[in-house]
């Protein structure tokens, strides 16, 4: 196990102090890399952030472990992140020599690249999630986290049939949104 | 009526059983769409209980925190860019759907909903419901309200009855009842409040009290076709 794996283990127990210390030793190093990339400071820390929370579903969800410096991989993820935002947001031309900038080769690597695939893939999950009406909003996250859902029926004011209803109804135009978003 | 969307959740969730259940692999086997749907619903499913379970929020207030640890003593200068830039996307955004509107017909912002049927899978059918259901969307809106008063009557606790009720006076384009049927459920907590400030902002907006109908419609979530739909009479309004 590498050494660094001790900043997995910081985030996946959400330390304050661990985080602290992975913000001091790490956040100008990213800052830096996205603002010499067309990004502000703001986004560095952004990017950093949103890295971070990838890296803790990745160690949270799967068996992942480290086989670099927590610098070097930290970078990666950014970057990639950072690419993302660039070809959204058309700041970038991309081209195959900008896919060659973080073109990823080692074995290793490639594993994490599938973990993050992963990751992107859920984010992009909860952000069409965020886009449905609030009442299909509560009514599928309560559905989904709460066992009795003649309670949740009963504090939502509506009856059970109707919450069934509404639920597959709400699910169906979820998963319709996601299919023509392209993400399956 | 169950529709294709109600038998792929009764059977994620578990509540096809016997004949039915058989009969739903049968389908699935000889239907690769169906198969990929309910896949895919699955794991949607999958992924959103896992990630409102995985406590990020706890994370990224730590993350917010860190942040502001390093950055406490350093005052950033805000540059132009971040100031403007928000402005100047705000007014090509207004621009363009100013252009849009102009030749977009609003006359579906004045209609009513369906009323939701709640035919499920292992459910005995509330027939009371369903007759008003019919009744409803068949726009006779005198019967679809008296049963939902006799339905109210043996069950005040459920809100959806109280809406759809209220909905009738706006069918009827009956104002004066439509307000006070509607503002209670308005200002309440229910998943039918905001739907709710919309018909009510509806109302206020066809007895010349366009102030209040304002208020209501600013007050609702942008997010979903009621968001959107609210934005949409926010423009007219403000024409």
């Amino acid at each position: 196990m590498h050494i660094d794996q001790i900043y997995i283990r910081y985030l996946k127990d959400n330390d304050s102090k661990g985080i602290q210390l992975i913000y001091n030793k790490y956040a100008r190093q990213i800052v830096t890399l996205i603002q010499r990339n067309s990004g502000t400071e703001d986004d560095g820390y952004d990017i950093l952030q949103e890295a971070l929370v990838d890296i803790y579903h990745m160690a949270r969800d799967r068996d992942f472990e480290l086989t670099t410096n927590f610098g070097s991989f930290l970078s990666l993820v950014c970057k990639r992140k950072w690419l993302n935002v660039l070809k959204k947001n058309q700041r970038l031309q991309v081209t195959k020599a900008t896919d060659d900038l973080f073109h990823i080769e080692d074995h290793a690597q490639q594993e994490w690249e599938q973990m993050l695939h992963q990751v992107d893939k859920e984010n992009k999950v909860m952000a069409m999630l965020d886009t449905l009406g609030k009442s299909c909003q509560e009514i599928i996250k309560r559905c989904l986290v709460e066992k009795h859902q003649e309670q949740i029926a009963e504090s939502m004011g509506i009856s059970y049939a109707y919450l069934r209803k509404k639920k597959s109804e709400c699910m169906a135009s979820l998963v319709q949104k996601i299919k023509q978003s392209g993400v399956f | 009526m169950e529709n294709k969307a109600d038998k792929i959740q009764a059977y994620i969730d578990g509540l096809l059983t016997g004949d039915e259940l058989a009969q739903f692999e049968k389908w699935m086997a000889e239907d690769e769409e169906l198969r990929a749907e309910v896949h895919a619903q699955r794991e949607v499913q999958e992924t959103i209980r896992k990630r409102l379970t995985s406590k990020e929020d706890a994370l990224r207030a730590n993350l917010r925190q860190a942040r502001v640890g390093l950055q406490t003593g350093r005052k950033g200068v805000v540059s132009l860019y971040k100031v403007y830039l928000p402005v100047a996307a705000a007014v090509c955004l207004l621009i363009f759907f100013s252009i849009f509107y102009l030749y977009t017909d609003d006359s579906y912002l004045y209609d009513l909903p369906a009323m939701q049927s709640e035919v499920v899978r292992g459910q005995e059918a509330n027939v009371s419901y369903e007759n008003a259901v019919q009744a409803f969307n068949a726009q006779s809106y005198e019967e679809a309200r008296g049963i939902l008063y006799s339905l109210i009557e043996a069950d005040s606790s459920v809100v959806q009855y109280r809406y759809y009720a209220a909905l009738t006076y706006v069918g009827e384009q009956n104002w004066s009842q439509a307000l006070p049927e509607l503002t209670p459920i308005a200002e309440g907590k229910s998943i039918f409040a905001d739907e709710a400030k919309y018909y009510l902002a509806l109302v206020y907006h066809k007895i010349d009290q366009h102030e209040e109908a304002k208020t209501l419609l600013r007050e609702i979530p942008s997010q979903g076709k009621l968001g959107e739909k609210a934005g949409k009479l926010l423009d007219v309004l403000e024409k």
